[in-house]
């Protein structure tokens, strides 16, 4: 996450530089503020996980692997061989007023996601002694859930600060 | 440009971020607790012709077993089983999720000085929407509010002032019964009683433990007789008899002199519990004395009523006149989720002849369906944290849901499958201080869950603190035949290590 963020940020500055440093000289703090909460950000995207056929610990390759280790245990909890087309089309990124039970306005972060689509995913949760498959590595598959078709999501997820 | 413009702040904001201090301890402090809060609406999720196959487990002879699950739907309520695209809120801007890292402040229940990750559902107060308060009374209420014959909110109240005046009345049958002596007069008589059963109960142990050893003689005299001929407690008859012929009748003569001893010690005993008093015999007033201490709690002086069920079923009546008045005047509802789902459990069979043996083995489909409609998540809570180097956990599950529908087929109707409905769910596992949850990986590769059980030292507070779960259904019909309303309350568990089983590949 943090890693794309970086790449797509490289990205975009590097595609601004001709003219991106005119453009944030002119750019005074009101002027931003007066653009803010406006039109938001928009996006449409498609990630495809495709198994690495190197890796031949799964038949025909393997897909992403995570792995979580809970407290000092003896091994990892893992997603492993993690593959599929997951599509977004329009994804929205907007900042909107909500009115809260003591009638004041509070500033919600509202990611929409209008189309979610999965296709053909599939993933084992296992449980292994090693993160990354090197020497001596065991895993014990628990479960295999394989998906063929295509499934459709929709949500709205607002996001706001919260003390408790 | 506008449109690039946020990734644009973003970006400039993560430069500046790189030069961000680090924050002292002091600072750290003041932070703790803070956290995030979410809410979704415009849910809807749907399978479509797609279908998951889940492959790993295996039955008790190591034999695969695939479970295909089609049309999941995630949607609004009256969605018609997932047909329309309805959609579904959770939570709003006052009743969020929340995720918070922070010391634990007003729940007591999790460990102290530990910092710990919380995520917890939203949570009603309000009479309809507190999913404990709503299925109290949707549990009297028993028929779907809103269903043909079901128009009245107050059908609860009755229901539940019916079974408080059935309970009365038996309280009233127990008070006239011993009007006399008075509850204590009672415990007294008792106690007098209890001290000669308990004296004549010992005799009969220590009857039954010597008819137990005078059988074990006897039986090691007919190994060393040798004689197949009489059966284990026939007496051998002989003239000139052998030394082990001789000591064989005579154990059986102790034996025999034992058992005729300890049948007198039971019928003393039996006489004992028939002792009576007041007109009633013991086992009837122990009995009678029980069931007035569940009824009202253990008697005081005054013979009031203070306690036990009744006391629980006039404060249910409160809360049930509280739901009843609210649901009369239309009060807003949060439970707004349809969720099904269809699986097909296939697994080998075998088949056996009616003799037992085996002639062959098949490979059965079972098809088994799930569908609720109109479900809420009320106050649910999972604390992750760690101890010992291990990850600990506490969760609870609180939901209410109209309806639930089991089915054991693919294309019938709801006649002839399990329809429950005014369905709570109270489910709790773990507790921060008494009993919490060790979730670990085993160096056999495993997945193993522990709750570590009760001990002398904290059985009184475990009692106490770790909470229970409970599930109540308000009506319940299979296959179309009314099985009326069910309960599982209190259910708690004292000890529990669950492991996955599998073989390396």
């Amino acid at each position: 996450m943090n890693r794309s963020f970086h790449w797509l940020c490289s990205l975009t500055l590097l595609g601004l530089s001709p003219f991106a440093q005119a453009d944030l000289l002119n750019l005074e703090d009101e002027e931003l503020s007066d653009i803010a909460g406006q039109a938001g950000l928009s996006l449409d995207a498609a990630i495809t996980l495709n198994p690495n056929e190197n890796d031949t610990r799964c038949p025909g390759g393997c897909g992403l692997r995570l792995a979580f280790k809970p407290g000092q245990s003896a091994g990892y909890i893992v997603v492993d061989n993690v593959q599929g087309t997951y599509s977004f089309a329009d994804v929205t990124v907007d900042v909107v007023q909500r009115t809260d039970a003591n009638s004041e306005q509070q500033k919600v972060l509202r990611l929409g996601m209008n189309d979610v689509q999965t296709s053909n995913s599939q993933f084992t949760l296992g449980v292994a002694n090693q993160a990354i498959p090197g020497q001596n590595y065991r895993q014990s598959d628990m479960l295999n859930f394989k998906t063929t078709g295509t499934s459709s999501s929709s949500a709205n997820i607002h996001l706001f600060p919260f003390s408790p | 440009m506008i449109r690039r413009l946020p990734l644009l702040i973003g970006c400039l904001a993560m430069l500046d971020a790189q030069a961000m201090q680090p924050l002292n301890e002091s600072q750290m402090r003041e932070v703790s607790g803070a956290g995030v809060g979410f809410y979704v609406d415009n849910l809807m999720h749907d399978q479509n012709e797609a279908v998951t196959e889940i492959t790993g487990m295996t039955d008790s002879r190591d034999k695969p077993v695939t479970v295909k699950i089609s049309n999941t739907y995630i949607k609004g309520m009256n969605s018609n089983r997932g047909e329309l695209n309805t959609k579904a809120n959770i939570g709003d801007i006052d009743h969020p999720f929340t995720l918070t890292v922070g010391q634990p402040n007003n729940n007591a229940s999790t460990p102290p000085r530990q910092t710990v990750l919380k995520v917890t559902s939203p949570h009603w107060s309000d009479p309809s929407n507190n999913s404990k308060l709503f299925g109290i009374w949707a549990y009297y209420q028993g028929c779907l509010y809103g269903e043909t014959g079901c128009y009245d909110p107050t059908i609860a109240v009755n229901n539940i002032d019916n079974e408080i005046a059935r309970q009365h009345q038996e309280r009233d049958r127990l008070n006239d019964r011993y009007a006399s002596i008075g509850y204590f007069g009672l415990k007294i008589g008792i106690d007098v009683d209890m001290t000669t059963v308990r004296y004549r109960q010992s005799t009969l142990v220590s009857r039954t433990d010597a008819a137990r050893s005078a059988y074990s003689e006897m039986e090691q005299a007919y190994l060393a007789l040798g004689n197949n001929t009489v059966k284990l407690g026939e007496y051998v008859s002989c003239i000139f008899c052998s030394t082990e012929a001789r000591v064989y009748n005579q154990s059986i003569n102790r034996y025999e002199q034992r058992v005729t001893e300890m049948t007198e010690a039971q019928k003393s005993l039996s006489v004992a519990w028939n002792t009576e008093r007041n007109g009633y015999t013991l086992t009837q007033r122990v009995q009678d004395y029980e069931a007035y201490v569940s009824l009202c709690g253990t008697p005081d002086t005054a013979n009031g009523c203070n306690g036990g069920r009744i006391e629980s079923l006039v404060n249910d009546r409160k809360v049930i006149q509280i739901v009843a008045d609210a649901m009369r005047d239309e009060a807003n509802q949060n439970k707004n989720l349809d969720i099904g789902m269809e699986t097909q459990i296939s697994a080998p069979t075998v088949l056996y002849t009616d003799r037992g043996q085996v002639i062959g083995e098949i490979n059965s489909t079972t098809p088994l369906t799930l569908a609720l409609e109109r479900v809420t998540f009320d106050n649910s809570y999972i604390n992750l944290w760690s101890e010992d180097n291990k990850l600990k956990a506490e969760a609870g599950l609180q939901l209410y849901m109209d309806k639930m529908i089991i089915g054991g087929c693919n294309n019938c109707t709801d006649d002839a499958r399990a329809v429950m409905k005014n369905v709570y769910v109270d489910l709790n596992l773990g507790h921060g201080v008494y009993q919490p949850l060790t979730i670990e990986t085993t160096n056999e590769n495993n997945l193993q869950m522990s709750l570590p059980s009760v001990t002398w030292e904290n059985h009184q507070a475990f009692y106490e603190n770790v909470p229970k779960s409970n599930i109540a259904i308000g009506n319940m019909t299979m296959s179309g035949k009314d099985l009326g309303s069910q309960v599982l309350r209190g259910i708690r568990i004292d000890y529990m290590n669950a492991r996955t089983h599998n073989l390396p590949r």
